[in-house]
């Protein structure tokens, strides 16, 4: 059991980084600063949420879950307001979203 | 409801997560805590910090569940903008417009705009809480399409009821 949980646990962090490593990808390869903050929502919600599930089933059940679930909202509640206010914070600057159409230009 | 219970459910919460944070079962801390947590109540209705926005505990359940499934849109998401990350010629339609929200509360048009900056693949740019419009930025016309068929705005709407915040 214990090591079906150690097992679990690895699986999910492991997974979480190779969505933090597509986000970084993505984060250099996206033309503008509008597709590259997609990039990192990918990072910002999924890799970090998977990670921190892969701690909490490290843990078990104890007051170190429940602080990394709390953690977890924080991350899920201020990412998000955070996208946000860079985003307005571009169009108030007067940064055009590109338009490409078809494949990305490099 | 009425304000003495507001007051101790606020006192409760704030005690709550304080003993939770310490862990600890200390007579010092937990007299400090509670002594915190009521003045920081008692503070707090004085100032008048805590507007009609705050959350209300009725949608609580259903919240659980609404979250359960934007969790699950997300990792749909997460995995479809990542196959555009990782593919070689990287096929992005980058979409800047204008979406309408039925939302009728605030804080549901709150919810939905936190909702879709979330989700990978969209971004809420500008928010408009009179006219209840959103200017999104999206990556593909796909990820677009998904938040105009209005699915996450019904479920908000259904997750609201008929609370009037």
């Amino acid at each position: 059991m214990i090591v079906l949980q150690t097992y679990i646990s690895y699986g999910l962090v492991i997974l979480g980084s190779i969505f933090l490593l597509i986000g970084a990808i993505g984060l250099v390869r996206m033309p503008d600063v509008f597709t590259r903050m997609h990039a990192t929502s990918v990072m910002e919600t999924t890799g970090a949420s998977l990670i921190i599930f892969g701690l909490i089933i490290y843990s078990g059940l104890n007051a170190v879950s429940l602080k990394l679930v709390l953690v977890l909202l924080a991350i899920l509640y201020l990412s998000s307001v955070a996208t946000h206010a860079l985003a307005r914070a571009c169009i108030h600057d007067n940064i055009k979203p590109i338009k490409v159409s078809g494949r990305a230009k490099k | 409801m009425n304000k003495l219970l507001l007051i101790f459910i606020q006192i409760v919460a704030l005690f709550l997560f304080w003993y939770l944070l310490s862990g600890k079962n200390f007579i010092l801390l937990i007299s400090v805590g509670l002594i915190c947590s009521v003045l920081i109540v008692f503070y707090q209705n004085k100032l008048k910090m805590v507007d009609d926005e705050s959350m209300p505990i009725s949608i609580l359940p259903k919240a659980v569940l609404y979250w359960v499934w934007l969790y699950k849109e997300v990792i749909q998401s997460s995995l479809y903008v990542s196959k555009l990350i990782l593919s070689k010629e990287m096929d992005i339609t980058p979409q800047y417009s204008k979406i309408k929200s039925n939302q009728k509360t605030t804080m549901g048009f709150n919810i939905y705009a936190n909702s879709i900056t979330m989700t990978p693949g969209t971004i809420s740019v500008i928010i408009n809480n009179t006219s209840k419009e959103i200017d999104i930025h999206a990556l593909t016309k796909d990820t677009k399409a998904s938040l105009e068929n209005g699915t996450m705005d019904n479920r908000i709407k259904k997750l609201m009821g008929d609370t009037d915040v």
